[in-house]
């Protein structure tokens, strides 16, 4: 059994582990530095309130005071320390922006394949109802859901969560337009598995490609939306330790020159989504 | 009786005159491997797709019937009917393309396993890899583990037909299995293939247009040309004494010193909605009867062709015969 045809066929086997790593870094130098600046905040909001104090601690003599080896960003008006807050807000953040991304992704994904397999009426009904969604800007969408839905942030996760899904619906739904005209799908239907099966089983998982990238981007957009929410007085509100909370309070202070109430917060904010964004447009560039 | 009798099959695209399987009849019996060969877009793969219910939704099925072992599984005339699960399956002409590439390989033959043949999981587990050692895969448990990307061509396709072992078909159609192998894998798969049907006296339809391989491997052969059954028989009969000017053309066409070089179809362009014969704007013999539709003439027991001529030559022989 050692005829060329075996030894051409033979199944390629792993690398070093090492190896590995430097040929991702060189195949996506872009996704590499987002997600060494994601592990940051991946790790600030895991450990991150281990090391600090109470976020909401105020301490009205210590006001307004500029950055120092006692507050690193300073206080805000209240005399809170906004390293404390910001390090507290990490988490929220960083979970707010991945679970609205999910949930997007989770019911696009599902919506999508059912559309597009299936086609008939009920892709047409969900091309039209994301064809309405889409015509909102997300964030304008966000809002009103939002304000109709009332201010907490469950809400302000479903309506942001909402504004997106119509992006993954649309995706995965011309994927599996392609994919269910494949030949596996026929050996499939041959083999006696149901149209449901084929359609989740079969067509699902080769139509995702697309949504894992779109996914990156959208956990990015959604941490500036519900921040931007935040900062407009909508979805979560102020005490709680959130970055656009705290640079909503911090604006009022930049202009008697507390710049670092709201600068460093908003730096945040910026840092976080820049993150996904190159994760998700070296992913994307690489193509399906 | 046969293993699978095709009559009358009819196929056209929907909302159009044009056939694009016109009265094509077919009988296949248990143990046998039937070549189908013609050019590209003569309505092989059609055919098949039309007997696996598997026909895209801009073509429909326009008349015919088709029956495995005695039992009706397609009827043009009433929708529904439906084949048994175990009937008929198909091998494929893109390997890769068969295979679900999110899937281990192990575990899409284990599924025709558990689904077609009712075998418990631990069961299908382990006749997974006796399967994909039977097929000539070395390292069958690791490659049990393997996605199809990491597979070659020829190691796909053995999978492929791993998964036809374990469906045991009565009926397994083979879309040109071994297009894109090299010749030492595609004998390995021909005998794959021989090794199937003398263990379990399947049918094979082995769809190709190489005639060297059907000459190699099948008992009968069929010929199709735009749609329609140009010539049916024994492999020998018909590649020996062709009764249909088409056959006679593609025998040619392999013989180097011929000179009469035959256009092919793309150049030539068939007209899918004439009343007449698909082949005679190309065929040399053609004459005023061709505008019809020629029925199947038999020129042996096994032995039909479709054509006119054969019919007129009979006469002339016949006359002769009487004047000598």
């Amino acid at each position: 059994m050692s005829s060329p045809v075996v030894a051409a066929a033979s199944v390629s086997r792993p690398r070093g582990r090492n190896a590995q790593v430097l040929s991702l870094l060189r195949r996506y130098p872009m996704a590499s530095i987002g997600v060494v600046i994601m592990s940051v905040y991946a790790l600030t909001a895991i450990f991150g309130p281990l090391f600090v104090g109470d976020p909401l601690s105020t301490s009205p003599s210590d006001a307004l005071a500029p950055p120092s080896s006692e507050h690193y960003f300073g206080t805000d008006r209240f005399g809170r320390d906004v390293f404390t807050r910001a390090v507290i807000a990490a988490r929220l953040d960083v979970v707010v922006g991945i679970v609205i991304a999910l949930i997007a992704a989770i019911a696009g994904s599902l919506i999508g394949v059912v559309a597009g397999y299936f086609g008939g009426a009920f892709d047409e009904v969900v091309m039209r109802v994301t064809d309405v969604v889409l015509a909102f800007p997300g964030f304008v969408l966000a809002l009103i859901l939002v304000a109709a839905l009332g201010d907490s942030i469950p809400n302000v996760v479903i309506a942001v969560a909402i504004a997106y899904t119509p992006y993954f619906i649309r995706l995965v739904r011309a994927r599996a337009l392609a994919e269910r005209e494949r030949e596996y799908v026929d050996a499939a239907t041959l083999a006696g598995n149901g149209r449901w099966q084929i359609a989740f089983r079969h067509v699902l998982p080769n139509s995702l490609t697309p949504a894992y990238t779109q996914a990156a981007l959208v956990a990015g957009w959604a941490v500036l939306d519900v921040a931007g929410l935040a900062f407009l007085g909508i979805g979560i509100q102020p005490p709680t330790a959130e970055w656009g909370v705290m640079v909503a309070e911090g604006a009022n202070d930049v202009m008697t020159g507390a710049w670092w109430t709201a600068l460093f917060p908003g730096a945040l904010i910026v840092a976080l989504a820049l993150a996904f964004q190159l994760i998700g447009d070296d992913l994307q560039g690489e193509k399906r | 009786m046969s293993l699978l009798d095709v009559r009358g099959l009819s196929v056209g695209i929907a909302g159009k005159e044009e056939l694009l399987l016109r009265d094509v009849t077919l009988s296949l019996q248990p143990g046998e491997i039937q070549g189908v060969v013609g050019e590209s877009g003569s309505g092989k793969t059609m055919a098949s797709l039309a007997l696996l219910g598997l026909l895209p939704p801009s073509v429909e099925l326009r008349g015919g019937t088709a029956a495995i072992g005695g039992r009706t599984v397609l009827d043009a005339s009433r929708r529904g009917v439906t084949r048994q699960v175990g009937d008929l399956t198909m091998v494929f002409q893109n390997p890769r393309g068969a295979l679900n590439p999110t899937m281990k390989v192990g575990h899409q033959v284990r599924r025709v396993l558990t689904k077609v043949r009712g075998k418990s999981k631990g069961e299908a587990t382990t006749e997974t890899v006796a399967l994909l050692r039977r097929v000539g895969i070395p390292g069958a448990e690791r490659v049990a583990g393997s996605y199809p990307h990491q597979l070659s061509g020829g190691m796909c396709q053995r999978v492929v037909i791993a998964m036809a072992l374990a469906y045991r078909p009565r009926v397994l159609i083979a879309d040109e299995p071994t297009t894109g192998l090299d010749v030492t894998v595609q004998a390995q798969i021909f005998d794959l293939l021989r090794e199937l049907v003398e263990e379990t006296n399947c049918g094979v339809l082995f769809i190709t247009h190489d005639l060297g391989a059907v000459a190699e491997m099948c008992d009968r052969v069929s010929v199709l040309y735009a749609g329609q059954l140009m010539e049916t028989g024994t492999t020998i009969e018909t590649f020996e004494q062709p009764r249909h000017p088409y056959t006679r053309f593609l025998l040619e066409s392999l013989s180097p010193q011929e000179s009469s070089r035959l256009t092919s179809t793309e150049e030539a362009g068939v007209d899918f909605s004439l009343p007449g014969c698909r082949f005679a704007h190309r065929c040399a013999h053609a004459f005023e009867r061709c505008s019809d539709f020629p029925q199947l003439f038999q020129a042996g027991p096994q032995h039909l062709y479709s054509c006119f001529l054969g019919e007129e030559e009979d006469d002339v022989a016949a006359q002769r015969s009487q004047l000598a």
